[in-house]
């Protein structure tokens, strides 16, 4: 096993990976909460 | 089937393997072989990673669970975003600085050659179980729906599989899983749209989606912190990301897929990628089902959805008894068919109470019908008592069978054919590399010439597909395959799952006491498989907890020595 010792690159959009992370879980959260409204709605 | 489906279909398998095969003749190193060239793009390893885990049984039993039971399950895939991150930040540049190719090659280093061995060859045991069902599930399905010989769907899955795995390697598998899942996806979606096209005219999508919701089938999120409840948010943020770390984090299925990334930018953003599309595509797939189970309000569905086993049981000597069930079924479809007419009156006319009311007979109705297909499955049940009495993995492929249009059967089938191939390539990939790199290479031949490890990759890859054929024709003596398969896998993946975390997060523990640990935690889990009734989902967070506390305690007991897993 050798060792990379490459640089950490930058995402390609929203400048940093915890930009990135949060937009994930940004997502999920959304996701989330409009499946939740659908419940009430059509329950 | 008529000729435009089996030209679809045979049209798509052939273009994909020939694809596949077409790749796969550029001569290879065996690094280039098992690692794909570590120059994939991030949408690749994405599509890749969304493929392995969408198996024949995704497109199969995913409509039929929503159907029967509503689109709760989605609630499952809630932890996966969050084990996404979780990866892609802390374990995933791990495996990158190292440059390994497989996740128990990390364990040598971090701990012991032991270690390595012990968490490879329990990969190697419940992966190669699970291949050959990948193979067996969907070809019982399509040879009991469409009267396929089973051996002979077995063999084509098995055998096409092969030819391009064994062909081109990592970088293959990942290349034709991107248009296998643009098919599986395209398939999808047009199935969507057909069958809102097969609903009768005056209901709208609307009007489908209330219908569902008064049958409680759009439950999608359930806050109650309830234990009995199997799909809730709590149980998918926790059960749910606890098995999508292990899955992802340690499988070596998956491993290999984000590895073969060009850079560590590459393998984060396909894993992001699989965090941002799989909730909505698992949600569209669950929709489907739903809209299935609207369609079936307005054209009577079967009794039950294996029709050769009603056909059979109504011959048999309880057929009076069956053809008495099916006519009350029928009578309780009409009764039904009047509620949905008046709930969706009263829903144009803007009358609550009205609406109330219909839904509520709607519901009476439908528990009634349940009840009904209850009864017939006993009575088919004690016509043939080998029969199979959960229809649901039958309902989409039978919807899509008898009212699919020509060509979209066969467009169906291959979204079946491309899931069970990306499912057992990436399985195979992964047998074959494992096998090689982690036993081949350490214990038998240490030093040989590369074009030597390339030929014994390769002939490993043929070997697992061979036993997974193997396992597929003879899968059917084994009574309740799947369950059998699921539980042998969560008996394995917990205590796995433990060793990884205490590597990457517990530096002062070392390969021994971890080593003991995994014994000690298997063999706890496998008791509490003999001894105990708890729901085999929870032997993953118990042999995973096992471990951890057991190495915990032993590091505080132990004299320390810190060791930096990334050097």
């Amino acid at each position: 096993m050798a060792a990379d010792s490459s640089q950490e690159e930058a995402p390609p959009i929203l400048g940093s990976w915890n930009n990135l992370y949060a937009l994930v879980l940004g997502s999920l959260a959304v996701t989330v909460a409009l499946l939740y409204a659908l419940s009430k709605v059509y329950s | 089937m008529t000729r435009l489906d089996w030209l679809v279909l045979f049209g798509t398998l052939l273009a994909i393997v020939g694809y596949g095969l077409w790749k796969g003749r550029v001569q290879q190193t065996a690094d280039q072989y098992l690692r794909g060239g570590r120059d994939l793009k991030w949408y690749t390893i994405g599509l890749s990673i969304m493929a392995t885990q969408a198996s024949a049984i995704t497109f199969l039993s995913m409509p039929g669970q929503a159907y029967e039971d509503g689109m709760g399950f989605v609630q499952f895939y809630f932890g996966l975003p969050v084990a996404m991150v979780i990866l892609s930040a802390t374990i995933l540049p791990i495996y990158t600085k190292l440059r390994v190719t497989t996740a128990y090659e990390y364990l040598e280093g971090r701990f012991d050659r032991k270690t390595r061995l012990l968490t490879a060859f329990l990969f190697l045991l419940q992966r190669g179980l699970g291949t050959g069902l990948s193979i067996y599930a969907p070809a019982i399905v399509l040879s009991s729906v469409m009267g396929w010989p089973l051996h002979l769907t077995n063999l084509l899955i098995g055998v096409l599989v092969i030819l391009y795995t064994v062909s081109g390697g990592t970088r293959v598998v990942s290349q034709t899983q991107t248009y296998q899942m643009v098919v599986m996806l395209g398939g999808m979606a047009l199935g969507f749209y057909f069958v809102l096209h097969a609903l009768p005219k005056e209901v709208s999508f609307g009007d489908a989606l209330h219908i569902a919701g008064s049958l409680d089938k759009l439950k999608l999120v359930d806050f109650s912190p309830r234990f009995d409840t199997r799909y809730t948010f709590w149980s998918g943020m926790t059960g749910g990301l606890f098995v999508a770390l292990a899955y992802f984090g340690t499988d070596q299925t998956q491993v290999q897929r984000y590895l073969a990334g060009g850079s560590l930018a590459e393998s984060r953003l396909g894993l992001l990628m699989n965090g941002l599309v799989k909730v909505p595509m698992q949600l569209g797939i669950l929709l489907v089902g739903v809209m299935v189970l609207t369609f079936y309000q307005f054209h009577k569905p079967p009794l039950f959805f294996q029709r050769a086993e009603l056909s059979r049981a109504l011959a048999s000597s309880q057929g009076p008894a069956l053809a008495q069930v099916d006519a009350e079924f029928s009578q309780s479809f009409a009764r039904k068919q009047q509620h949905i007419a008046e709930l969706l009156t009263s829903r144009q006319h803007g009358d609550a109470a009205q609406v109330a009311t219909a839904q509520a007979a709607l519901r009476d109705e439908n528990a009634r019908g349940q009840a009904l297909r209850t009864q017939a499955k006993q009575i088919l049940k004690q016509a043939h008592p080998q029969t199979e009495s959960k229809d649901a993995d039958y309902i989409f492929i039978t919807f899509v069978k008898e009212h699919f249009p020509s060509g979209l059967v066969g467009l169906f089938i291959a979204v079946i054919f491309c899931a069970a191939m990306s499912a057992t390539a990436s399985a195979l990939n992964a047998l074959g590399a494992t096998t090689v790199i982690d036993f081949y290479k350490t214990t038998i031949k240490p030093s040989a010439s590369d074009r030597h490890y390339l030929i014994a990759a390769k002939l490993c890859t043929v070997l697992w597909g061979v036993l997974a054929m193997l396992f597929a024709t003879f899968a059917q003596l084994v009574d309740n395959l799947i369950q059998a398969v699921n539980i042998l896998g969560s008996i394995f993946y917990g205590p796995t799952l433990g060793v990884f975390l205490v590597g990457f997060f517990l530096p002062k523990v070392r390969g021994t006491v971890v080593f003991v640990a995994l014994c000690v935690a298997q063999v706890a889990v496998i008791l509490t498989f003999a001894l105990s009734s708890i729901g085999f989902l929870w032997y993953n967070v118990i042999g995973c907890g096992a471990v951890v506390v057991l190495a915990l305690l032993a590091s505080a007991v132990l004299p320390s020595r810190t060791i930096h897993p990334a050097t």
